[in-house]
């Protein structure tokens, strides 16, 4: 049987629809694409937004209420839950630097292990501190993530502990295991005071994404905020130190009293004809006062 | 008989003109006759709180001292400071003639003096009390001032220059037999545990505390206004200065 052919009028109908569709669906395409593309920007200009307005709105005043905060406990709280609550951090470690050049786990916190030690709760930090310096070599100890941070002065991310190669996370992997805890994203930010000098570390775990509450890298934005709320919070800790250090000395060391020199100066006055003729008469006029009143 | 108090410390600027006029008017207030001489001629400074202005004296403890008047002339009643009834207060000035204040200096003067001055001005004015603001340091001048004294107000700032100086002081005083000795903690730093510096400054100088004042901006403003435990009696300072006054006025 023969193949019917199409007139062609026909023919001009079906390749006028073909390309018409055609035409639809790039036009679809190409709107799609452009509206995801705006979409994006918008999230953008939006984030770009959030952060400017989290600078100005959360990171300054919080900077500004560190420096008024007089109890020593409380600034050290007062630092790491702001700075976790800034970063929508699931935990977060206060580390200070000792005499010693170690750095001493002041506080720690974890929000999906309920757990708070140091700062102002009744529970004390009880780890081991972290040495800056190889106790036996005396080389500095750039293992761990938050002793590195402390020693560079500079702040430092890991997306993944798990496919991290440069730090030993041998630690955190214990806690891990022994919490049933899985850490992912770490951001360690150094604690510097106005001479430069690094007297903590900041260490927050886990950030989260706001939409979803994800787990996500700790975000370079991020990061920069978190730098800026470490000078702050470096600021009002160096300031509290100073104070403090300066009441000790005037309570503990001021009082001290130089026997020998007083002894010396007491004598050189007590020696004196003045001085003998003065203790003379001022006990001939108490014995004269004694008798008149008795 | 009058009792005798002097205020001294070792060094300047620890607000011993300030704490003399406030115990003075609260011994004034208590209703005893009192006398205050300012005895430190170099830097005079205890006329500001009981508002004496220069147009008002005509003489000075240095008048006295160079025998151009007898003491109670140089005696101004400045009862009118207390602002409410009490007993009288006078005052006796220092010159601050710049004059008057480098002629003392170049000439010095015989202590001795002093002596049969504060006993004129008891008998005279029938006083119950004598204040002597002393001059800062230890001098032949401070050392009769203590010597005379029923009771001693050493006033120190909590500092290791005042600890030093105040335990040389402390030693003289108790070698003159002084009866009564009080010791003043001023311009203490609200930080500081004023329990525990109370404690440690005792157990050091062996003499009790009777007072510890705290530095602060709101207390130095009052205080250069004037006589701050009777304006503001409901500060801390103020309690404090009132708790040296009762241990003066305990017979």
């Amino acid at each position: 049987m023969p193949i019917p052919t199409l007139s062609p009028v026909w023919n001009f109908y079906w390749a006028y629809g073909i390309c018409a569709s055609l035409l639809g669906v790039i036009g679809l395409y190409v709107g799609q694409k452009t509206r995801t593309r705006t979409m994006q920007l918008l999230r953008q200009v939006e984030r770009e937004k959030t952060r400017a307005d989290k600078f100005a709105n959360f990171v300054i005043p919080i900077g500004l209420s560190l420096t008024a905060e007089t109890n020593l406990n409380q600034l050290l709280e007062k630092i790491l839950l702001e700075a976790k609550a800034l970063s929508l951090a699931d935990g977060g470690t206060l580390y200070l630097v000792t005499p010693e050049k170690t750095l001493r786990f002041v506080m720690i916190v974890n929000d999906s292990l309920k757990i708070a030690m140091g700062g102002t709760s009744i529970k004390e930090v009880s780890l081991p501190p972290l040495n800056l310096y190889d106790a036996d070599t005396g080389a500095p100890n750039h293992k761990n993530i938050a002793t590195s941070c402390a020693l560079g002065a500079k702040s430092m991310s890991v997306d993944d502990v798990y496919t991290e190669k440069g730090f030993d996370f041998s630690g955190a992997k214990a806690f891990d295991q022994r919490m049933n805890y899985r850490t992912i994203s770490v951001l360690c930010v150094p604690l510097k005071d106005a001479q430069q000098k690094v007297i903590g570390v900041l260490q927050l775990i886990n950030a989260q994404d706001p939409d979803t509450s994800r787990v996500v890298a700790f975000a370079p934005q991020l990061r920069q905020m978190m730098e800026l709320l470490g000078l702050l919070a470096a600021a009002a800790l160096g300031s509290y130190l100073r104070i403090k250090t300066l009441t000790d000395q005037i309570v503990d060391l001021k009082i001290q009293i130089d026997e020998a020199k007083k002894e010396r100066q007491v004598t050189e006055i007590t020696e004196s004809d003045y001085f003998k003729g003065l203790q003379t008469r001022a006990r001939e006029m108490r014995a004269k006062v004694k008798g008149q009143n008795s | 008989m009058a009792k005798i108090v002097s205020i001294h410390s070792y060094r300047g600027g620890t607000g011993k003109s300030n704490l003399t006029a406030n115990l003075a008017s609260l011994a004034a207030l208590a209703g005893k006759r009192v006398a205050v001489v300012d005895t430190d001629v170099q830097s005079p400074g205890i006329h500001m709180p009981f508002g004496l202005g220069e147009d008002r004296v005509e003489f000075a403890l240095n008048h006295f001292i160079w025998g151009e008047c007898p003491i109670e002339k140089a005696a101004y009643d400045v009862s009118a400071a207390l602002g409410r009834p009490g007993g009288p207060i006078y005052l006796v000035p220092s010159s601050i003639k710049i004059s008057d204040i480098g002629r003392i200096l170049k000439e010095g003067y015989d202590v001795r003096l002093l002596n049969d001055g504060f006993q004129a001005l008891i008998e005279k004015l029938n006083l119950d009390f004598l204040f002597i603001d002393t001059h800062p340091g230890v001098n032949e001048e401070t050392l009769l001032s203590i010597a005379i004294s029923d009771t001693l107000v050493l006033i120190l700032r909590p500092d290791q220059q005042d600890f030093q100086g105040t335990a040389v002081t402390v030693e003289l005083a108790k070698k003159l037999d002084v009866p009564q000795m009080l010791l003043v903690i001023n311009k203490a730093l609200p930080s500081m545990n004023f329990d525990e510096l109370r404690a440690k400054v005792e157990k050091i100088y062996n003499v009790p505390v009777a007072a510890v004042l705290p530095l602060t901006t709101e207390l130095v403003q009052l205080a250069s206004s004037g006589l701050i435990s009777l304006v503001h009696p409901e500060l801390e300072a103020s309690r404090e200065i009132g708790k040296v006054s009762e241990k003066i006025l305990a017979p």
